[in-house]
């Protein structure tokens, strides 16, 4: 995992990616109890398809296994969230908090982000950790960003909702 | 944990076992993000992993 960190920061370095954040369940991880988790979700800032695929084009010139969507960097899966599939994705990154694992630097998700992104997913994995998640966060800026990236679609005041009637039963 | 193994009554059995995990999540929260990567690596390396081949970093 912190090989994988290494080879990120190394990225950002050369300028194949502008940005990145750890997400996903290694960002469950951060603020919560140990959990098992098989890959790393990394959030990535880059703008075009152009890009996205230079970042793939880098592994692989590099002899870097791919198996599907992940590639494999120290021995762990990784698969890299483009910025451009959402804007919160982007925001995400830009407002990452800046950690040290070790004396590695890095950036993961706020834990009111990754809410946000765990109700975009909204799998049973997701619904399970958002309310431990939530006695972390800040309530009013939960709030304000779900207001902010609800859509018909993917309705993540409702998921939210949801949520919190379920905690009350 | 030892208390837990002398209590006969259910609803303080489970009064007791609720606190008791409650201050081990606590614990468990509040290592370093390092030591928890440590743990999930050790979790890791004792599952088969659900991506069939891939290896985990101790393989």
């Amino acid at each position: 995992m912190i090989e994988a960190l290494g080879t990120l920061n190394q990225l950002k370095r050369e300028g194949v990616i502008k940005d990145y954040a750890i997400g996903g369940g290694y960002a469950v991880n951060y603020y919560l109890e140990p959990i098992l988790t098989y890959d790393l979700d990394i959030f990535i800032l880059v703008t075009t398809d152009k890009e996205y695929s230079a970042l793939y084009q880098y592994f692989r010139s590099r002899k870097y296994r791919i198996e599907n969507v992940y590639i494999i960097i120290g021995g762990m899966p990784v698969q890299f969230l483009p910025s451009f599939i959402s804007p919160l994705i982007e925001e995400t990154i830009r407002r990452a908090k800046r950690i040290r694992v070790k004396s590695t630097p890095s950036k993961v998700l706020t834990v009111e982000y990754l809410i946000a992104t765990l109700l975009m997913a909204f799998r049973p994995k997701d619904k399970m950790v958002i309310p431990h998640l939530l006695e972390q966060a800040d309530m009013r800026l939960l709030n304000e960003i779900l207001g902010r990236f609800s859509d018909e679609k993917t309705p993540l005041d409702k998921r939210l909702g949801r949520i919190l009637e379920s905690l009350q039963c | 944990m030892k208390k837990l193994l002398w209590i006969r009554d259910s609803e303080e059995f489970w009064k007791v076992f609720s606190v008791e995990r409650e201050a081990r999540r606590k614990q468990l929260r509040n290592l370093p993000f390092a030591k928890k990567i440590e743990i999930v690596e050790k979790m890791r390396a004792a599952q088969p992993s659900p991506h069939g081949r891939l290896p985990t970093s101790e393989s």
